[in-house]
C-alpha cells in the first residue's frame, strides 16, 4: 500500500555530522523541526516551531543600514542604538527579500525534504560511519512528524543503517518505533510529573512509561538528563531521579550539563531565552551528579 | 664484526641525553663556512698551479675530496656513532624558521644570502675580513652569476608571486642500500672498471665517482683515528669502550659491507654526511625512504641485540637529523610501512623499532611518514596510537599505497620500482635512488592569475601591468565579467601566457645548478649505471627525471569562479561593480561582499562549486604536464603549498569569493579557511570529486581534529576511531567508499588549547617543545613566527576543517 504524501516528507532544520555524541561512532544527524515541549534552557530553539522561520542575527551585522535596507517591509529597525527585528512582520512575509541580500545575519531554517532524499544522503555518507556509526534522528522532537519518521526509520533499517533517535519520550506511540531504532536516547527533564508539566508543557508519565517499555525489551537505551542549575541539580531532585529511574531498572544515564550556547539563537528568533540563570554547571558538578545516580545502581556518566 | 651485545638500552638512553644536551649548546653553525673556504682555497690552488683545470665534474670531486680531508672533525660526549650533518647547514636554512615573515620572505634564490647568517667570531678566528673574502670569491663564480641571470627576466611576475622558480638542490632520496651491503670500496672498484671502458664525459664522471667514494672512506678513517686518539686519553672505561667501538667500526664501514645493525647505522651516517657535505650550505629536504626496510636485514643479523637496545640505537640515528640547537623544519623525511606491487604488506621488526624511537625521542626532526594500504596489519595501527593520543607529540603523515601506486603508474614508473617510492621532503613521491624530481622547481599562483584576468593584467596590489591586458584576452574592458564563458577563456589565456615564462625561468635555474655537479650523490642515484651526474642537463643521469610545479590557490580560484557564476545567474547588476569592489577591498561594497561570501564554497559537497575545482585541477594539471624540463621530461603538477599559501596570498588582492586582499589562500587541495561549514565528511566528499591521479607531483591536505572527537565511545581506541572515521573513507578503505586520496597529515588539538599555550607557554609546556605539523614537517609550535602559529590555530577552529564535535 502506498504511503500518503505527508508521510514521505519531513521538515528538516539542519543536517550535520558528529562523532560519539549523538550515538556511537561518526553519525549523520538529522535535526527535525517541531517540538511539543518548550524547555526554557533549549539549546536549539529554532527547532521548536514546526514551521520554517527566519533567524536574524543582529550580532553579525557590521553595517546596520545595509541590514535595514535588506528588508523592504521595515522589519529591521534601529532603536536606541540597537538593531531590532519585528518578528510578526517576518511571520507574515512571503517575499523574503532579505534572503536575497545574502547577509549572514539572515538565516532561513526549515526545509521540507523527502524521506527518500534523506535515505539517499545517508547512503552517500555510509563509508564514514564505520562499524558503529550511522544515522541519528533528533530535533526538535522527531515524533512530532511521526508518520514520516516511522517511514524514514523503516527504510534506514531495511538498508542496514545503525539508527539512533533522540527523543523527549512524550509520544504515546513511541514504542511502535522501537523495532527500527538501535539506540534510543530519551530525555528525562525532571523526576516530578508536576514540575515537568509546569516547566516544559508536558508531564513525564508517558516518558517514564516509554523508558520502562524500552528497558523491558532489553534493547539499547540511554536516559539523558539535562543538568539545569536551580531546576534539577539539587540533591533532593537527584535523589528523586535516582529513585524513579532505578525503580525501572539498572538504566544507562547520561548527564548533559546545561550551557548557554543557544542563547544567541533565542535572540535571533526575536525571543529572550526564558531560562535566565547565568550559571553553567562546572564539569565537576556533572560528574558529581553522575556519581550521585551511580549510588542508585544506575550506570550514570557525563556526556561532555 | 662490531661487538654489540654490551649496548644496553639504559646506557644508550643515558648517552643520548648527553648528545641532546650538546646539541642544545651548539648555537653556532660554522662548518658550512669552513667548507666554502676549503673549496675556495682548493680551487684557487688548482688555478694557480698553471695546469689546465679538469672537467667540471672532476673539479667538483676534487673540491669534495679536499673537504673530506680538511674539515675539522669532532666526536661529542655521548655520541656512539661518528658523523654529523651539522657542518653542512647554514644557520638560517629551514622551510620554516622563527624569523619567517610573510611580508619579507623572498625565497631561497640568492646564493649569497647565506653569508648574512654568519656572524664574526674572532675567538674562533672567524673575522669579518675572512667572511668577506670567501663571500666575494663565490659571488664572482659562474654559478652565482648564472643563477642571477636566470632570475633577472622574471621581474614583476616573481616579485608579485604570479609564479616562482628555484634551483632544486634537495628533495632527493639517495639509495644507500648497495653501499651498506657491499661497501664503498666495491662500488669504487665498479666505478673504476666502468670508467676504464668509458670515454668523454662518462669517463670523467666515473673518475670523479672514484675520487668522491674514496674521499668518504678517508673521512671514515679520519673519524677512526680521532676516536682512537680520544679513547687512548679517555679515563672512563665505559666511554673508552664507546670510542674504541667507533674507531673499529669506522675502519670497517662504509668501506666494507655492514654486518649488523650498529655497523649499518654507522655506515649510513657517514654516507649521509658525505651527501650533506657535498650539498652544503643547504642540504634540506634530503630524505631517507623506508628506513625500516633499509635496516631490517642488519637487524636480522644482529644476534644478541635486544629490542629495547635497537630502539635506543635508532634514537641515536634520529639525533643525526637534529641540526644544532634548532628545532626548525628542514624537510628530511623518514618512512615506514607499506606494501609491495602484489599487495603484500612489508611491515617488519624495524618498522616498530623506528616508530618507537620516534615516539620516545619526540624530536622536531626528522619528519615521519607512514605508508598505509587496505591490508595494513592491526599491529601497525596499534603502534600509531600513542602518537595521536599524546598532545604535543610528533605524528606521522599518511600515504596510501593503494592509490599512490596508480598515480606512479600514470607517471610512468615501472611496476618493480613503484614500491620503492619515498617522500622527497614533505609529500612528493619519488622513487628512491632512481628519480630526480626537481620537485620545487616552479611555483604557480592561480589566485594571482585570476586577479590579473579580472583586472586586465594589472596587479590589484601594486597597480602595475604584469599580465595580458583586456584586449589581449579578448575581454570587454568596460565589463570584463559580463560573459562568463569569455571570462573563463581569458583565465586560461592568462595562465597560458605565464606558463612558458615559468618553464623558461625554471629551466634556467636547473641549468645553473648543473654547474655544481654532485658525483657523490649521483653514485646513489643511478650514476653508476648511467655514467652521468644527476644534474647534468645534457644527458639524463637518473632513471626517472622531471620538474615539479607547486600549484597554489585551488579553493580561492574555484570559489571565485562559483561566486562569479552565482552573481551572473542571480545578481548580474553586481557583476559590473565587482572589479572596482575588489580593488577597493570591498570597502563601500558591503552588500556585494555579503553576496560573494554567501556564494557556494568548495568543501561542502556542493556540486555547483566542486565542479569548478574538478575542472581547475584537471585542466591546470594537463597544462603544467605539457611543460618540459631541460631533459625534455614533463613538469609534474603538485597541488601542495608548504606554508606558501600565506606568502602567495599576501600578493593577491581581494577575490570574488569574498576573500580580502593579502589574506591567505587555501592550503593544498583543502577548502579555504572557514568555508567548510558542514564538517569533515562533506569536505572529504568534495575532495573525492577531484581525480587524485592528476596529481602526479603530489598534493597536500590537512585535517584538524579536536581531541574531544575521540573522548567517548570510540570503538576500542583512538587510532581505530581515526582509521574508521577519517582514514578509511579518505583513503577508500571503507566498504563502498570512493577510491580515495593518497596523502594527509593531521593535527589533533584545539584552537583554544593552542591559544592557551601561547598565553602561558612556560606553564603549559615546561619542556619548551610542543610539536605540531605544518605541511610535511614537524615544527615546535613555540618556535614559529606569529603568522604561522595563527595559520595552525585557524585550521583547528571548529568552523574550519575540523570534524564537528556537535552543535
Amino acid at each position: 500500500m502506498s504511503q500518503p504524501a505527508a508521510s514521505r516528507r519531513l521538515m528538516v532544520c539542519d543536517i550535520g555530522f558528529t562523532c560519539d555524541i549523538d550515538g556511537p561512532g561518526q553519525r549523520m544527524i538529522i535535526y527535525l523541526k517541531g517540538c511539543n515541549l518548550c524547555c526554557p534552557w533549549c539549546a536549539l530553539p529554532e527547532t521548536i516551531s514546526p514551521q520554517p522561520e527566519l533567524l536574524f542575527y543582529a550580532n553579525r551585522v557590521s553595517q546596520p543600514e545595509i541590514a535595514i535596507h535588506a528588508c523592504p517591509h521595515a522589519a529591521i529597525v534601529m532603536r536606541d542604538g540597537q538593531l531590532i527585528r519585528t518578528r510578526h512582520i517576518c511571520d507574515a512575509c512571503s517575499g523574503r527579500e532579505c534572503l536575497q541580500s545574502k547577509l549572514s545575519a539572515f538565516e532561513w531554517v526549515g526545509n521540507e525534504t523527502s524521506v527518500n532524499e534523506l535515505v539517499a544522503m545517508a547512503e552517500r555518507y555510509r563509508p564514514f560511519f564505520g562499524q558503529q556509526g550511522g544515522i541519528t534522528i533528533g530535533g526538535g522532537e522527531p515524533t512530532c512528524q511521526y508518520g514520516s519518521v516511522r517511514r524514514l526509520l523503516s527504510l534506514l533499517k531495511q538498508k542496514h543503517f545503525s539508527t539512533v533517535m533522540e527523543t523527549n519520550g512524550t509520544h504515546h506511540r513511541l514504542p511502535e518505533l522501537f523495532p527500527d531504532i538501535d539506540l534510543v536516547l530519551i530525555d528525562l527533564k525532571h523526576p516530578d510529573n508536576g514540575v515537568c508539566k509546569a516547566v516544559t508543557r508536558q508531564g513525564n508519565t508517558t516518558v517514564l512509561k516509554n523508558i520502562h517499555t524500552r528497558f523491558q525489551q532489553k534493547r539499547p537505551l540511554r536516559v539523558r538528563i539535562p543538568l539545569v542549575p536551580g531546576f534539577n541539580d539539587d540533591p533532593a531532585t537527584l535523589n528523586a531521579f535516582g529513585r524513579v529511574l532505578s525503580g525501572i531498572g539498572r538504566l544507562a544515564v547520561e548527564i548533559i550539563p546545561f550551557h548557554r550556547r543557544g542563547e544567541v539563537k533565542w535572540n535571533a528568533l526575536g525571543k529572550v531565552m526564558p531560562f535566565v540563570s547565568r550559571e553553567t554547571p562546572a564539569p565537576e558538578a556533572a560528574r558529581l551528579a553522575a556519581e550521585h545516580l551511580v549510588r542508585y545502581g544506575l550506570a550514570a556518566s557525563t556526556l561532555y | 664484526m662490531t661487538v654489540i651485545k654490551e649496548l644496553t638500552a639504559d646506557r644508550l638512553a643515558e648517552q643520548l641525553l648527553a648528545v641532546q644536551e650538546g646539541n642544545q649548546k651548539n648555537t653556532r653553525l660554522d662548518g658550512w663556512f669552513y667548507i666554502q673556504e676549503i673549496r675556495m682555497e682548493t680551487l684557487q690552488a688548482l688555478r694557480a698551479s698553471g695546469k689546465p683545470l679538469p672537467p667540471r665534474v672532476l673539479l667538483h670531486a676534487k673540491l669534495f675530496e679536499a673537504v673530506c680531508r680538511q674539515l675539522p672533525l669532532s666526536i661529542h660526549p655521548g655520541e656512539i656513532f661518528a658523523g654529523t650533518q651539522d657542518d653542512a647547514f647554514a644557520r638560517s636554512y629551514a622551510l620554516i624558521n622563527p624569523d619567517f615573515r610573510v611580508e619579507t620572505f623572498s625565497g631561497y634564490c640568492d646564493p649569497m644570502a647565506v653569508y648574512n647568517d654568519i656572524t664574526p667570531a674572532p675567538e674562533l678566528g672567524i673575522t669579518a675580513e675572512r667572511i668577506k673574502k670567501v663571500r666575494d670569491f663565490w659571488a664572482q663564480e659562474e654559478f652565482a652569476r648564472t643563477l642571477n641571470e636566470a632570475y633577472a627576466p622574471t621581474g614583476l611576475a616573481t616579485r608579485e608571486a604570479v609564479y616562482f622558480v628555484e634551483q632544486v638542490t634537495g628533495h632527493t632520496i639517495a639509495d644507500f642500500q648497495p653501499a651498506l651491503a657491499k661497501g664503498l670500496a666495491a662500488l669504487a672498484a665498479e666505478a673504476a672498471q666502468k670508467g676504464a671502458g668509458a670515454d668523454g664525459e662518462s669517463k670523467s664522471f666515473y673518475e670523479a665517482m672514484v675520487i668522491v667514494l674514496n674521499a668518504v672512506m678517508h673521512l671514515a678513517e679520519r673519524y677512526a683515528d680521532l676516536a682512537g686518539t680520544m679513547a687512548a686519553k679517555e679515563k672512563n672505561l665505559i666511554r673508552r669502550a664507546d670510542l674504541e667501538r667507533i674507531a673499529a667500526t669506522c675502519r670497517k664501514v662504509p668501506r666494507n659491507g655492514a654486518e649488523n645493525l650498529f655497523e649499518a647505522m654507522q655506515a649510513f651516517i657517514l654516507l649521509w654526511m658525505g651527501m650533506a657535505l657535498e650539498q652544503s650550505p643547504n642540504p634540506y629536504a634530503f630524505s631517507v625512504g623506508n628506513l625500516d626496510r633499509i635496516l631490517q636485514p642488519y637487524y636480522a643479523k644482529s644476534k644478541g641485540l635486544k629490542n629495547e637496545s635497537a630502539i635506543e640505537l635508532a634514537r641515536h640515528l634520529l639525533a643525526l637529523f637534529n641540526v644544532g640547537d634548532r628545532n626548525w623544519a628542514i624537510s628530511q623525511n623518514i618512512m615506514v610501512g607499506g606494501r609491495d606491487e602484489l599487495g603484500k604488506d612489508l611491515t617488519c621488526d624495524m618498522t616498530f623499532i623506528v616508530l618507537e624511537a620516534f615516539y620516545k625521542s619526540n624530536y622536531p626532526q626528522p619528519a615521519l611518514s607512514v605508508k598505509l594500504h587496505s591490508k595494513t596489519p592491526k599491529a601497525l595501527h596499534d603502534a600509531l596510537e600513542p602518537f595521536f593520543a599524546t598532545p604535543g607529540s610528533v605524528t606521522p603523515s599518511f600515504f596510501n599505497d593503494d592509490v599512490l601506486f596508480e598515480v606512479l603508474r600514470r607517471k610512468g614508473i615501472r611496476e618493480q620500482d613503484i614500491p620503492q617510492y619515498a617522500i622527497a621532503g614533505c609529500q612528493e613521491p619519488l622513487i628512491m635512488g632512481r628519480e630526480s624530481g626537481n620537485t620545487t622547481n616552479s611555483w604557480l599562483n592561480l589566485a594571482k592569475i585570476l586577479e590579473l584576468t579580472i583586472h586586465g593584467g594589472k596587479s590589484a596590489i601594486s597597480g602595475k601591468q604584469i599580465g595580458l591586458d583586456y584586449k589581449q584576452m579578448s575581454l570587454n574592458p568596460e565589463h570584463p565579467l559580463q560573459d562568463m564563458a569569455a571570462f573563463r577563456q581569458a583565465f586560461w589565456k592568462q595562465l597560458d601566457h605565464f606558463l612558458p615564462q615559468m618553464e623558461k625561468a625554471a629551466n634556467a635555474c636547473t641549468r645553473a645548478l648543473a654547474l655544481l655537479p654532485v658525483p657523490f650523490l649521483s653514485a646513489f642515484m643511478g650514476g653508476l649505471q648511467t655514467g652521468r651526474d644527476m644534474r647534468d642537463v645534457t644527458v639524463q643521469g637518473t632513471k626517472y627525471n622531471a620538474a615539479g610545479c607547486l600549484i597554489h590557490g585551488l579553493s580561492v580560484a574555484a570559489d571565485s569562479f562559483a561566486a562569479l557564476q552565482y552573481l551572473h545567474d542571480h545578481e548580474p547588476t553586481h557583476l559590473c561593480d565587482l572589479p572596482q569592489a575588489l580593488l577597493k577591498r570591498f570597502q563601500g561594497y558591503d552588500e556585494l561582499h555579503a553576496v560573494c561570501l554567501a556564494a557556494p564554497k568548495y568543501g561542502n559537497d556542493d556540486d555547483t562549486v566542486d565542479a569548478f575545482a574538478v575542472n581547475l585541477t584537471h585542466e591546470v594539471s594537463l597544462r603544467v604536464g605539457r611543460l618540459k624540463n631541460p631533459w625534455g621530461n614533463a613538469f609534474l603538477p603538485d597541488w601542495s603549498t608548504p606554508s606558501t599559501h600565506l606568502l602567495y596570498g599576501y600578493w593577491v588582492g581581494a577575490t570574488p569569493d569574498g576573500r580580502n586582499a593579502r589574506n591567505m589562500l587555501g592550503y593544498g587541495i583543502d577548502p579555504t579557511w572557514g568555508t567548510n561549514r558542514r564538517g569533515l565528511p562533506p569536505r572529504i566528499m568534495s575532495m573525492h570529486k577531484l581525480d587524485y591521479c592528476d596529481f602526479t607531483g603530489g598534493y597536500a591536505s590537512h585535517i584538524g581534529l579536536r581531541r574531544s572527537m575521540f573522548k567517548k565511545n570510540a570503538p576500542g581506541s583512538m587510532i581505530q576511531a581515526l582509521r574508521e572515521y577519517v582514514i578509511a573513507p579518505l583513503f577508500g578503505y571503507a566498504p563502498g567508499a570512493h577510491k580515495g586520496g593518497f596523502y594527509v597529515y593531521l593535527n589533533i588539538d584545539s584552537a583554544e588549547h593552542l591559544r592557551k599555550i601561547l598565553k602561558n607557554p612556560r606553564r603549559m609546556v615546561p619542556s619548551g617543545i610542543y610539536i605540531m605539523r605544518i605541511h610535511g614537517t614537524f615544527v615546535n609550535f613555540l618556535d614559529l613566527s606569529p603568522a604561522i602559529q595563527e595559520d595552525i590555530i585557524k585550521r583547528l577552529e571548529l568552523d574550519c576543517t575540523c570534524a564537528q564535535g556537535g552543535i
